[in-house]
């Protein structure tokens, strides 16, 4: 009897401590587009300073100042509609003796996608495939993986200013 | 690495299962017939007009008090016959010590009648989390080894894991039915193999919120999806122990194994009243209950 009774009390310890744990990272909220800065002299990668990005829809304009300093960007794409439009400010700091273009630069890039509402791991969220860019002022972009990924989230462009 | 760490639990639970299962039964005890035969044997050594009344006796030797009371009364009529020479006394003593722990089998465990049952961990559940469960059931014995069993329970079931940017909650009324059949048994505990047919019907519903820094966010409701329903069986493994008088406290482990259910594509079915996480086709469970037996 004494057995059993110090069985049920550690079985109801362990069961009242036993719960499904649901911290498993974290999982990106948004679809997104990797973009990746370039020197267009040089064409090697640049480091900018993102100083704010305009998202514009239809009605309205979506503004969050950043201020990151990186080579890589997670675009946001807007899962309130099929596409998004964006105003880029971005600062450049190139090595004094490069002739890569130091300042701050303004550009607009649009993209047309399809959304599709997925849930990864528990997570509801959308995913944008069938990326396709409509409009760009960059000098020039080269994309990686916009035939062989459907995934918005799997893609990287690279822009060149 | 989550489903790892719950296969390495499960396992440790079987352990600890198999291992309490060994400590409350003891390992000698022998089937009612082979008590029998022992008893046969010393009737034959004990005097005519005794054994006419001890033969009386033993109409009711399922009655374990009855059998130690006989056990009690051939010991001391095998002490105090004089005939008997020396090597047989001897041998009578060598016979004694087994004697005395066969006298331990007994059926009272396992006696007709019918049980009813509470699940208290269930009524704590409030206490542990959000969800609301409760359960019980009855039990009919049909033989020494084996008894009838049905289970019924509600559960509301809001499990934090469902949606990880939301919310879910099932709920719903579950019943179970199959039979036990008691492997071994001694006067105040009991080990048990069981199987179970279950069936639950319940709805369910759903919250979720898409974040963004540069957008708006999105809110929507997944309305609730009514009369979903969901069968499965169980394989249990359960022992109880004697608390008081016709009172016992037991632990049922279960395997569970679903059959069918009702699915959906993008926002599916997390939680079964009565079986628990859905996601995939088993799920186990520890039911720790209190017992109140009726004889007849």
């Amino acid at each position: 009897m004494k057995h059993q009774l110090i069985l049920f009390s550690v079985l109801t310890i362990v069961a009242a401590a036993c719960d499904t744990c649901n911290d498993c990272g974290p999982i990106e909220n948004d679809p997104f587009v990797n973009l990746g800065f370039n020197y267009k002299i040089s064409r090697s990668a640049a480091e900018v300073t993102v100083e704010s990005i305009n998202g514009i829809v239809a009605d309205s304009i979506s503004e969050e100042l950043y201020g990151d300093t990186l080579r890589i960007f997670k675009l946001p794409l807007n899962f309130n509609a099929d596409s998004t439009y964006f105003d880029i400010v971005y600062s450049s700091h190139p090595d004094e003796d490069s002739d890569n273009p130091r300042g701050t630069f303004r550009d607009q890039i649009a993209f047309k996608y399809d959304l599709e509402l997925v849930n990864q791991n528990d997570f509801i969220k959308y995913q944008a495939d069938s990326l396709q860019v409509v409009l760009s002022t960059f000098d020039s972009i080269a994309s990686q993986n916009i035939n062989q990924e459907k995934l918005s989230n799997a893609i990287t462009l690279q822009v060149y200013f | 690495m989550q489903l790892l760490f719950k296969y390495i639990f499960n396992c440790l639970l079987f352990i600890i299962i198999a291992s309490a299962a060994n400590a409350q039964v003891p390992v000698d005890s022998l089937p009612r017939q082979d008590t029998l035969q022992v008893q046969d044997t010393l009737m034959q050594q004990v005097p005519s007009p005794l054994q006419d009344s001890l033969m009386l006796k033993q109409d009711s030797i399922y009655n374990s008090r009855v059998a130690d009371t006989t056990s009690q009364v051939l010991s001391d009529t095998l002490q105090q016959d004089t005939v008997v020479n020396q090597a047989d006394t001897t041998q009578h003593k060598k016979k004694k010590k087994p004697e005395e722990k066969k006298s331990l089998v007994s059926d009272s465990t396992i006696s007709n009648g019918f049980g009813v049952f509470v699940d208290y961990l269930k009524f704590a559940s409030p206490l542990l989390s959000e969800d609301t469960k409760y359960e019980g059931g009855v039990e009919i014995t049909l033989s020494k080894r084996f008894r009838m069993v049905g289970e019924a329970g509600y559960g509301l079931l809001q499990p934090e894991s469902a949606i990880r940017n939301g919310s879910y909650r099932s709920e719903g009324i579950y019943g179970r039915a199959g039979i036990d059949f008691t492997i071994l048994a001694d006067a105040r505990t009991s080990l048990y193999l069981g199987g179970r047919y279950a069936i639950s019907q319940f709805e369910d519903a759903g919250t979720y919120r898409i974040e963004s820094l540069l957008w708006p966010n999105e809110e929507n409701v997944i309305t609730t999806r009514q009369n979903l329903e969901a069968n499965w069986f169980e394989v249990v493994l359960g022992t109880e122990g004697q608390l008081v008088a016709d009172l016992y406290l037991g632990w049922i482990f279960r395997y569970r194994r679903m059959l069918t259910r009702d699915s959906f594509e993008l926002f599916d079915v997390y939680s079964v009243p009565g079986f628990g996480i859905a996601k995939g086709k088993s799920s186990l469970a520890i039911n720790l209950y209190l017992k109140y037996k009726f004889h007849w």
